[in-house]
């Protein structure tokens, strides 16, 4: 199976036949689903390292891989150093690696992750002031980033300083919801940020929706 | 409309070998065909055909021509970022900053033994202090002696002092005249014997002055006429509270008579209890000195910069980085409400459970702690780079080595929520990769 050309969000596992197989590539890896003697067993790789889950499974339910947003804030460090101005205002897009998730559904009962698939872009660490956090690097596009088959989101932000002394920020913090995910040009999407700088870090402003977010 | 052009790369490939193909076979069909019989016009109506045929070509080849710029632009920056990255990689092996911390380390040999030689300087005076205080105090008694003789003037005045305070307060307290306020050195004479300085000052010196001052005998006067001050002051003080000292201290015999002399005996009262101030200052002041000095001596506490020209402000930023370097980071931070972080609580689309923990729990509490037996030295720098590898585990607090005889202790933190298995298997890869 060649590799999608277009992120998507959801992917079902068709569940194979006894001795049989199911070959996915979502993004960079590759998943391999095989139905063996009292089980089901998964393979995962993503090209340096792979991992082995046995799975028991049953037949009533279905089988997903999804690409969720990481379930803590995101410290995204930029690869530019942005500096901001007094009143000054930059747009951009900023990417931010997505978790493959193997998610089991069934009628009746709310869905479970089974395995999820943190990419090593995504760095987690503990803050005596912030708690957990990831970390991840990105650069600062001008324009709509290329299309890709890395499990990314896309997201608009724009930074604004509105104080009186010059922004240098370290990072740009974003919090993601799954439900804010949406397809767009084979990409993957988000709703825009507008960040303000207010002294030593962003503070964000709600989207466009009214939904608040939490930074 | 360059991007799916640049995204796909072999279908337009193929197109442009196809085009080039025809291309060809048609140039070279006409060129035969056209050998015999030359058209007026061939290169209007080839031009347009051409130009039509070359169409997509071109395009095709803006867009690979695009692509090309930008892969070029993304290489020069991957490129110059490598650079960057090697540099500071060599700087840090090896170079300047080996230097620098050699030249740091002579620099805190230096302040060390500068910081040891002022506290010997300090120890120094202060002995010289404590022994100008003993001397003064034994001046003091032996001067309300003499003031309480001159009350009885004909009693002598005690024989049993030490030569010290034999001379009367003008001859041992000021220094001789003619010398600018200095007093003679220990162990040499001054040049005028003592019986020309009791002519010279005209004072009732009944004793000559002796030759065996110190250097920090000119000390003495100031040090006593501030005792004096600071114990009149304490008895200004004290003796509403305090009138037992006068009390106690009252002669009886004289005290009681009614005689002319009620004035002076009134003054010498005054004189004693200020004596008897002035004595438990002193003790204090020894009592402080003899308890600091059983243990080793404090660091001392100068002015800004001592006489040598080191800047003491550096030794003690000096000390408080050796003590921030010696403090041992604690393993597992404790858990405080005020380091809970804040999470997003739920999410709009329907939020799959966890497999095992449930919600994410905001707390720290995914220390992992694991024992390697028969890890060795070589083995550490693996299991390092294992948990650096691993994304389910944090970068910050960094995984922790303890190393024993027989094994090596691990212990790093995880993702929170991530599910027991996980863990484990974190934990087994570790004893694989020793193993």
């Amino acid at each position: 199976m060649e590799p999608s050309p277009e992120l998507l969000l959801i992917v079902v596992i068709p569940r194979p036949e006894r001795g049989g197989s199911v070959r996915l590539q979502p993004g960079g890896c590759e998943l391999v689903l095989e139905s063996v003697r009292g089980g089901h067993t998964l393979l995962w790789s993503d090209g340096r390292t792979s991992r082995r889950f046995a799975l028991g499974l049953v037949d009533e339910g279905r089988l997903t891989l999804e690409l969720r947003a990481p379930r803590l804030p995101v410290r995204v460090i930029t690869r530019d150093v942005i500096s901001l101005v007094p009143g000054g205002r930059l747009r951009g897009y900023l990417q931010i690696p997505l978790v493959p998730s193997l998610v089991w559904h069934r009628d009746g009962s709310r869905p479970s992750i089974l395995i999820e698939l943190p990419p090593r872009e995504l760095a987690a660490e503990w803050d005596d002031r912030e708690g957990h956090s990831f970390r991840c690097p990105s650069s600062l596009h001008s324009r709509f980033p290329m299309r890709s088959n890395d499990p990314c989101a896309v997201v608009p932000v724009v930074l604004c300083n509105p104080s009186g002394t010059v922004a240098s920020p370290p990072h740009v913090p974003l919090q993601l919801r799954d439900a804010e995910l949406s397809e767009l040009r084979g990409t993957v999407v988000v709703k825009p940020r507008r960040l303000r700088w207010v002294g030593e870090r962003f503070a964000m402003d709600a989207p466009r929706d009214g939904v608040p977010v939490q930074p | 409309m360059l991007l799916p052009s640049c995204g796909e790369s072999t279908p337009p490939d193929t197109d442009v070998a196809t085009e080039l193909r025809a291309l060809r076979a048609l140039l070279a069909q006409q060129q035969k065909s056209g050998a015999g019989v030359q058209s007026p016009a061939p290169g209007v109506a080839d031009r347009s055909q051409i130009t039509t045929a070359l169409q997509p070509l071109r395009e095709v080849i803006d867009g690979l021509a695009a692509s090309q710029r930008e892969l070029q632009t993304r290489q020069v920056t991957l490129t110059q970022e490598m650079q960057r990255w090697s540099q500071l990689l060599v700087e840090t092996a090896t170079g300047a900053r080996q230097e620098e911390a050699k030249a740091m380390t002579q620099r805190l040999q230096q302040l060390e033994k500068s910081l040891q030689e002022q506290d010997k300087r300090h120890r120094e005076v202060e002995a010289l202090m404590q022994g100008a205080l003993e001397r003064t105090a034994d001046r003091l008694e032996d001067f309300l002696r003499r003031l309480e003789g001159t009350v009885q003037p004909g009693q002598p005045p005690d024989q049993k002092d030490t030569p010290a305070s034999k001379p009367p307060i003008k001859n041992g307290g000021e220094p001789a005249p003619g010398s600018n306020g200095v007093p003679p050195a220990t162990g040499t004479p001054p040049a005028t014997g003592g019986g020309e300085e009791d002519n010279a000052s005209g004072s009732v010196g009944v004793v000559g002055p002796p030759r065996h001052w110190s250097v920090f005998w000119w000390t003495l006067p100031v040090v006593l006429a501030a005792s004096l001050c600071v114990a009149f002051l304490l008895r200004l003080r004290r003796l509403p509270n305090r009138p037992s000292v006068a009390a106690a201290t009252r002669p009886t015999g004289p005290a009681n008579v009614a005689s002319p002399l009620s004035r002076d005996l009134d003054t010498v009262q005054e004189i004693w209890a200020a004596a008897a101030l002035l004595g438990e200052a002193v003790d204090r002041l020894k009592q402080n000195s003899a308890s600091q000095q059983p243990p080793p001596p404090p660091p001392p506490q100068p002015a800004i910069t001592a006489a040598d020209g080191v800047d003491l402000a550096e030794i003690s930023v000096l000390g408080e980085e050796r003590e921030k370097r010696v403090v041992v980071p604690a393993l597992v931070a404790p858990e405080t409400a005020a380091t809970k972080p804040a999470q997003d609580p739920t999410a709009a689309r329907p939020a799959p459970a966890r497999a095992t923990l449930g919600p994410v729990n905001p707390t720290r509490n995914t220390a992992v702690r694991c024992r390697i037996p028969g890890a060795s030295t070589q083995s550490q720098a693996e299991l390092l780079r294992l948990l650096a590898d691993d994304p389910r585990v944090l970068r910050r607090p960094e995984p922790i080595m303890t190393t024993t005889t027989t094994a090596v202790e691990v212990a790093f933190d995880v993702l929170p929520g991530l599910p027991a298995s996980e863990r484990s298997q974190i934990e087994q890869r570790l004893r694989d990769a020793v193993s």
